[in-house]
């Protein structure tokens, strides 16, 4: 029984070489035309999210279609409003390997400090889909028209609260409509995803907020449904009124001189080579006419625009400018949490030191410990990651190294037990490599 | 109908091997200690992206359900708990196995566990809808206030000590700060890393604080292996008998579990010590605790698994983790591109009824899974240290590193597992950190987003009804210990 158990395990092992060696072989014929690798496309955001369900149907149909000879594959980089995944691709290398899709809070995340780079620091390849904006009210609220909601903001300042994101393009739509009737101010409150702004205004925590055309299309409740519980459009954002909205006229319409959509832009490094831009350019155009994108994008209703070289760069100028003549003053009236809780915490610290104290007759740790041995397995974890960061050597050979030497650590270098320890460090080095790579879609590291 | 769809995506010949699959899988890496249902959870995550929402979430839960009655195995024969949520079935289940009656702790685990889930399971049906549309009720204010009961009922019934358990919630809050901040989207803290602009990440200070440190402990442990207590040939399935004489227990603790897994961020291990610590001081022979009383491990898994059904409703209804693994499953959720909330009822019914037949039929897998393969668990358990603990090392790394593809995230994960070491060694306790950490973003958007619609305005914390209850049950929570205590002390002297 532990013989053919053994037997298994090592002609797995031998499968898994094979692989790793025909894999490397592939390498090496590469040749070095563009693209000779695959593209990755860096989502500054979760995957799920808009950003990523608008792009992965686009690689779909460049990977079915074959335009172009490699892949392009997803590499989602969440956090920070975004701006992790835009240094990504800001600090990598402008060869074309590393794009990045991202929409207008690249401009507001520099206009209000949240990142200190900003559209300028990239080359725009081109701009794909837009999203129109609505501005959204409860059913039964008092307003009519936009013009009602910005004349109440000017009558008592400060009291009508409007949900936007500190600094995210709903902030800046909000400062825009200000700006266009002197003398409003709403009083802007932070308020998350498109879900929690929708409860808020359903439980009458806000009066107003920015909603997308598909989070409206969502949210909206069945004819009938009683007022309170419903949601309705104030006014469109965008420059004619859209055939999914009948009748809702548009912020020009009703007098208030205000435009505003969000886009999805493609960026490269600042530097990226002029026909790499264009090959791309292009291969995102032809997908955005595939049917099967249109489809989806319908589905997320999105408008599949389009637009390249100087015609995007002109688009991307004149938000900026548009944008910048409001540049966020961050009004800060909140309390300074950090400061706060580090108070507390060590307040708390001096307590926990005093009742230490106090009880300093009582033993705190009976039990024997090897702090050597942990100490030195934390050393080879620490060399592991330390290697894979800052060499080119592969994971899955530094992967067994790791195991076999924490095995031999921990049975304290017995010889008896490094077979197993050995086979168990090229299963898991080469295994966890193939099953990630293949079924997962996970590229380590 | 909904539910018959759902009923029938679950009853497929797909749908059953997917939760037994799931309930399997769960089952083995809850009872090796070190692995836990949520790096395995996470870890599955990508796999379901592409798959079909009902499909995914059926495998999530049967993992989850799985997991957490698997980690049993160890916590009774070799004294570790196969994940945080079983450490209270240590207390018990150990020396009764110890006596030689391993096969009785087991058997007693079980049915408590498969009971737990199943009361839990009914309050999940009857309380989501309630709650969901209750909770359209709730504006910023009222979520800070709960999420701050949340917090002060963690650390008061957590530790030993009142002070150390609030100053490692405070020390959680503090490390969940650096990044973007919730109210004004300006990063802070983060002393001129860029990286820090996204903070910690949730899935590396867990892996580091539970998994690294764990395994970092054991490493130093005096290198012999912990024999694993053999399974005899007597009877494992239980009698009827052992059902009438516990079942009160078992509601109560049921019950109690479900109640605290509704509380937002507290997890499994806070309902099994809650309901373990009723069980006792309700109990005649309550000196009899520790020792191998058999309520005491009746209490302990049927609260650890009945949290999975009170963590749920939250989670459906207001889109609020009630533990760890269920932040994991609301991230699942939302990589469907669905949002739980008020809406999910009307949204995606099929989805939700899903889940809760997932939990159902989780729960049947799991008994029978475990009586089915006992003898082979309690032999997995006991696998020799230097053959598992590298092999979950690496797993940790990989974990940290897939879920955003940074290996800043692994740096985060060792640092947090060194952390998690120096603070356990002196006797700061880890779960009000994990919770601090986990809650205090929530409260902070929500405080923010209530004092920016007041114009800076603290007061209806106080005046508005239901905020109000909540901040009156958490002094009241924070009051009581050193009340008692300094009763019992008075009545000592006199």
């Amino acid at each position: 029984m532990k013989r053919f158990v053994h037997g298994i395990v090592i002609l797995v092992i031998l499968a898994l070489i094979v692989w790793k060696a025909a894999q490397a072989m592939a390498l090496l014929k590469a040749d070095d035309s563009y693209p000779a690798k695959p593209i990755e496309i860096v989502i500054p955001y979760d995957a799920g999210g808009g950003s990523d369900s608008f792009v992965r149907p686009l690689i779909k149909v460049i990977a079915d279609e074959g335009w172009i000879d490699e892949p392009f594959v997803v590499l989602n980089q969440p956090g920070g409003s975004g701006t992790i995944g835009s240094r990504l691709v800001k600090e990598a290398r402008p060869d074309g390997y590393r794009i990045l899709c991202h929409h207008e809070s690249m401009i507001t995340a520099e206009l209000s400090g949240a990142a200190n780079f900003g559209p300028s620091d990239f080359e725009v390849v081109a701009q794909t889909g837009e999203i129109v904006l609505l501005i959204i009210v409860r059913e039964d609220a008092p307003y009519e028209t936009i013009l009602d909601l910005l004349q109440a903001a000017k009558q008592s300042p400060e009291t009508i609260r409007f949900g936007a994101n500190i600094g995210s393009p709903a902030h800046f739509t909000a400062m825009n409509l200000e700006a266009a009737h002197p003398g409003a101010k709403f009083n802007l409150v932070t308020s998350g995803g498109g879900q929690t702004r929708y409860t808020e205004i359903i439980g009458q925590h806000l009066d107003a907020g920015i909603f997308s055309l598909a989070e409206y299309l969502k949210f909206r409740s069945p004819q009938g449904t009683p007022a309170d519980r419903n949601i309705r459009v104030l006014a469109c954002l965008s420059e004619k009124p859209h055939p999914e909205l009948n009748g809702v006229r548009t912020c020009m319409a009703q007098g208030v001189e205000v435009t505003s959509s969000n886009a999805y832009y493609w960026w490269a490094p600042k530097g990226t080579p002029l026909e790499i831009q264009e090959l791309i350019a292009s291969t995102l155009e032809e997908a955005m006419q595939h049917p099967e994108v249109r489809e989806r994008l319908a589905e997320q209703a999105i408008d599949p625009t389009f637009s390249t070289g100087e015609a995007v760069q002109k688009r991307v100028a004149d938000r900026v400018a548009l944008l910048e003549s409001f540049a966020a003053e961050a009004e800060n009236e909140l309390p300074h949490f950090p400061l706060y809780i580090a108070i507390v915490a060590l307040g708390l610290l001096i307590v926990v030191g005093i009742s230490t104290w106090r009880h300093r007759g009582e033993s705190l740790d009976g039990e024997s410990v090897d702090l050597k041995r942990g100490m030195l397995c934390f050393g080879v974890l620490l060399a592991y990651v330390a290697l894979l960061e800052f060499t080119p050597l592969p994971f899955f050979l530094l992967s067994i190294l790791l195991i076999f030497f924490l095995g031999a650590l921990i049975c304290g270098w017995e010889r008896k037990r490094f077979p197993i320890i050995a086979e168990i460090a090229l299963i898991a080095g080469l295994g966890t490599e193939f099953v990630f790579g293949n079924f997962f879609g996970v590229s380590l590291p | 109908m909904p539910v018959q769809e759902a009923i029938s995506q679950l009853c497929s010949p797909i749908g059953l091997f997917i939760i037994v699959l799931g309930t399997t899988l769960g089952v083995f890496v809850g009872a090796i200690p070190g692995l836990t249902g949520t790096m395995l959870i996470a870890l599955a995550l990508p796999l379901t992206y592409g798959q079909d929402t009902g499909f995914a979430m059926m495998l999530l839960i049967s993992i989850y359900v799985g997991a957490i009655s698997g980690g049993m195995i160890s916590s009774t024969l070799l004294r570790m708990p196969g994940t945080p949520a079983s450490i209270v079935t240590t207390l018990d289940g150990y020396p009764l196995a110890k006596s030689g009656k391993p096969e009785r702790a087991l058997s007693l685990g079980v049915m408590a566990s498969f009971m737990g889930g199943m009361i839990s399971w009914t309050f999940l049906v009857l309380l989501s809808k309630p709650v969901a549309q209750l909770s359209t009720k709730f504006g910023p204010f009222e979520y800070f206030s709960l999420v701050m009961m949340a917090l002060v009922l963690i650390a008061s019934i957590g530790g030993k000590s009142l002070s150390r358990s609030l100053f490692a919630g405070v020390l959680g809050i503090l490390f969940s700060m650096p990044g973007i901040s919730p109210a004004t989207g300006q990063p802070r803290l983060t002393l001129g890393f860029p990286v820090l602009n996204d903070g910690f990440e949730l899935v590396p200070v867990l892996v580091g604080m539970f998994a690294v440190n764990q395994i970092l402990k054991e490493t130093m442990s005096d290198g012999t292996i912990p024999k694993a207590i053999e399974l005899g040939k007597k009877r494992i399935l239980p009698r009827w008998k052992d059902f009438t004489s516990h079942l009160i227990n078992m509601i109560r603790s049921s019950v109690i579990g479900t109640w605290i897994g509704i509380l937002p961020g507290i997890g499994a291990n806070i309902g099994s010590v809650t309901a373990y610590a009723v069980a006792r001081s309700t109990s005649k022979e309550s000196e009899k605790f520790g020792s191998g009383h058999e309520p005491g491990i009746v209490a302990a898994e049927a609260s650890n698994n009945a949290t999975i059904g009170g963590a749920l409703i939250p989670l459906i209804a207001m889109g609020i983790p009630g533990s760890v693994v269920e932040a994991v499953l609301l991230g699942a959720l939302v990589l469907h591109g669905l949002q739980p909330g008020p809406r999910l009822f009307t949204d995606s019914p099929v989805v939700v009824y899903t889940i809760m037949g997932a939990m159902f039929l989780a729960n049947v897998v799991m008994v029978v899974v475990m009586f089915g393969s006992m003898r082979f668990l309690a032999r997995m358990a006991s696998i020799p240290r230097a053959y598992l603990l590298p092999v979950i090392l690496l797993f940790c790394v990989i974990g940290s590193f897939a879920l955003s593809n940074r290996l800043f995230d692994v740096w985060v994960m060792l640092g947090f597992g060194v952390l998690g070491f120096l603070l356990e060694k002196v006797k700061i306790p880890l779960a009000p950190f994990v919770i601090g950490f986990v809650l205090w973003p929530i409260a902070e958007t929500k405080l923010s987003a209530g004092l920016m619609s007041t114009n800076g305005d603290w007061l209806p914390i106080l005046t508005r009804p239901i905020s109000a209850t909540f901040i009156v049950m958490a002094v009241v929570m924070l009051l009581i210990p050193p009340m008692r205590s300094r009763f019992q002390r008075k009545g000592a002297e006199s």
